[in-house]
């Protein structure tokens, strides 16, 4: 018991928040104890920023099925927790603006390389280097792509397919990405010019904060036939792209925010919580966030795969490897919603399923994964910290019937921003990291200090809890050789 | 006296970061806030006043007119590299709602000289307040960054 949350035990690391107040459905939480702990904790003492409130909060929202869902990963976030999946009914259900997040489509690009730990280890600095010159990062960096407004509109419609056709990367990559690198159903008719202008110059950047690029090496297999079947082997070296729809996102968000509130007013609506405005998936706003929504999917399909071209080039100066020897492993999205047929009570429904700081990660056999990946599983990337391991996992049968298909995305803050700030110094972080091994480009010092690694949670006990609860099995652990931050 | 100061506050959040802007008028609060904004960004006391912005803006409430004030301010850093360290606001309580008529004062980021920070890249609804108490005015928001 928690404050009036009644939380009960159903598994290893599965929870059940009983049904109570405006809550139409339980909540369901997959973690360890420490982080249920720690929820139930936050909520006792109370105050807006309880993730086990937004839980019971994202319940009571009109059309969700089955249950609101938090992974291993999971905390506070804006309306909805991070580390969120709901599914919606698309007759009777809604789409929530909270649900998805800012940062649209926020998600990691992996490239397989040729080269192996100790072949790059003697020559970082070198690749460090022409990563950090080619690869736009930080405050106010600018695209190499510089689009206008008939061109941004085709990069909106049509991802990560547009920009390959304008000579950023390879056809090969696209089978790799999710939905090809384009969501269906997108129109740039409403997407505001603001929300395009800011995005003119950049396209193909990192941005700051949480988001990076990492050299990385295979330093487990956890799984031998998916790792095969991903093409990955222990001590290979492997490039991480980590950022979203950047400044375009935020602002579809920030747009479709205010259109959901008046929306709601003029039904005479009450919205409590400003950042869960929803909006029927059928009615008029609703069908134009969705439109609004896949252009920022599609942004950010195209930003990752921009920079992956740039990575290619950079690898092929500073090491000469061939670019055709980069391979697209996956790219997934950790911040949409997406239309999806899922099996309820014995029936096949058509839902949109949320995922706010979580990823899609299907069981094996679905057709939504690559056909070389579909015997296993869908891939699941999990960012690590840059002190730290990241984590590809696959997507289990039991997950499609517990979670929706939906896997865990990173690590999660353990401490804000300024309290990391205070704690660490930038010049000593990697000054530390680079006796571990680990060389760090960074653009600002107290972006290091709030990014460092004791910042966050343990990501081996989030995959941890994932494993246990049976909705996602590790594949590799990486850990990082060479970290770029903007 | 304690009713005449004003400034900022960048506060703790788990993921992003707050600003508490505090003033004797409303006006200050904002313009505080805004200073907190860019605070996140940029070393604020480098930043020079060599280009202006112009901003006009109404809302239904103070709190819906100070996010679009921040966020027309951000908006602006990105379509024309512009970062900002004075303002100038004037806020009205019209028939309709407020408006908000002011100027910011920056430059263009130079990314030597400005000793860049996170990059803020959207204004949460949660945790947003402006409250005035005792003559002093109070604005709070959350920076998504």
């Amino acid at each position: 018991m928690s404050g009036s949350v009644q939380l009960d035990q159903v598994g290893t690391a599965e929870w059940i928040v009983q049904k109570t107040g405006a809550m139409r459905v339980p909540g369901r939480i997959f973690a360890d104890r420490a982080t249920i702990d720690d929820l139930a904790e936050t909520e006792r003492r109370g105050g807006e920023w309880s993730a086990l409130r937004q839980i019971c909060d994202v319940a009571g929202l009109p059309g969700i099925v089955n249950a609101s869902i938090a992974l291993p990963d999971v905390h506070p976030g804006y309306g909805f927790p991070i580390g969120g999946v709901a599914a919606f009914d698309v007759h009777d259900g809604v789409v929530a603006v909270g649900g998805v997040g800012f940062d649209i489509n926020c998600g990691v690009r992996l490239l397989s390389t040729p080269m192996t730990r100790s072949d790059v280890e003697p020559i970082v600095d070198r690749i460090g280097e022409a990563l950090f010159r080619d690869v736009p990062a930080g405050l106010g960096s600018e695209g190499k792509l510089r689009l206008g407004v008939r061109e941004i509109d085709a990069v909106l419609r049509r991802g990560a397919s547009r920009v390959v056709e304008l000579g950023f990367g390879v056809e090969a990559d696209l089978a790799f990405i999710e939905e090809k690198g384009a969501l269906p159903g997108a129109d740039p008719a409403f997407v505001s010019d603001l929300a395009k202008k800011r995005q003119f110059g950049q396209v193909g950047t990192l941005g700051s904060g949480n988001h990076y690029l990492e050299v990385q090496y295979v330093d487990a297999i956890l799984d031998e036939a998916a790792a095969e079947a991903y093409g990955l082997q222990v001590d290979q070296v492997v490039v991480s792209i980590h950022t979203g729809s950047r400044a375009l996102g935020h602002q579809i968000g920030q747009d479709y925010l205010k259109t959901a509130a008046a929306a709601a007013r003029a039904q005479g609506i009450q919205v409590n919580v400003p950042e869960l405005a929803s909006m029927p998936i059928g009615s008029d706003v609703g069908k134009q966030y969705l439109a609004a929504m896949a252009c920022g999917v599609n942004c950010a399909f195209a930003n990752r795969q921009v920079i992956a071209h740039l990575v290619r080039r950079s690898l092929a100066s500073a090491c000469a490897v061939p670019e055709e020897g980069v391979r697209t492993v996956y790219d997934i999205g950790h911040n949409s919603a997406k239309f999806e047929e899922h099996e309820i009570g014995g029936d096949r429904r058509r839902l949109l399923v949320h995922r706010k700081g979580a990823t899609r990660a299907f069981g094996p056999g679905r057709n939504r994964a690559p056909e070389a990946y579909r015997s296993v599983g869908h891939p699941t990337l999990v960012g690590g910290t840059m002190g730290t391991a990241s984590y590809i996992l696959r997507g289990t049968d039991l997950g499609m019937t517990k979670t929706f298909g939906s896997g865990v995305h990173g690590a999660g803050r353990a401490l804000s921003r300024k309290k990391a700030a205070k704690r660490f110094w930038g010049e000593t972080v990697i000054g530390e990291l680079a006796e571990r091994g680990i060389r760090v480009w960074a653009h600002s010092r107290r972006g290091v200090a709030e990014e460092a690694p004791g910042a966050y949670k343990d990501i081996e006990r989030v995959v941890e809890a994932a494993d246990d609860a049976g909705i996602c099995r590790a594949v590799a652990r990486l850990r990082p050789i060479a970290v770029i931050k903007g | 006296m304690r009713t005449a100061r004003s400034g900022f506050e960048l506060l703790d959040h788990r993921a992003d970061i707050g600003v508490r802007a505090f003033g004797p008028t409303v006006e200050s609060a904002f313009i505080q806030a805004a200073r907190g904004m860019f605070a996140v960004m940029v070393k604020l006391d480098r930043v020079r006043s060599i280009a202006s912005h112009d901003v006009a803006l109404a809302s239904a409430g103070l709190d819906e007119l100070l996010v679009d004030w921040l966020s027309d301010l951000l908006a602006q850093k990105d379509l024309s590299g512009l970062v900002f360290g004075q303002f100038e606001v004037s806020i009205r309580d019209g028939a309709n709602g407020w408006r908000l008529t002011g100027r910011a004062f920056g430059e263009r980021l130079d990314r030597g000289r400005h000793d860049p920070r996170a990059e803020v890249k959207g204004i949460s609804h949660l945790g947003l307040s402006v409250q005035c108490e005792r003559d002093r005015w109070t604005a709070c928001a959350v920076f998504d960054v």
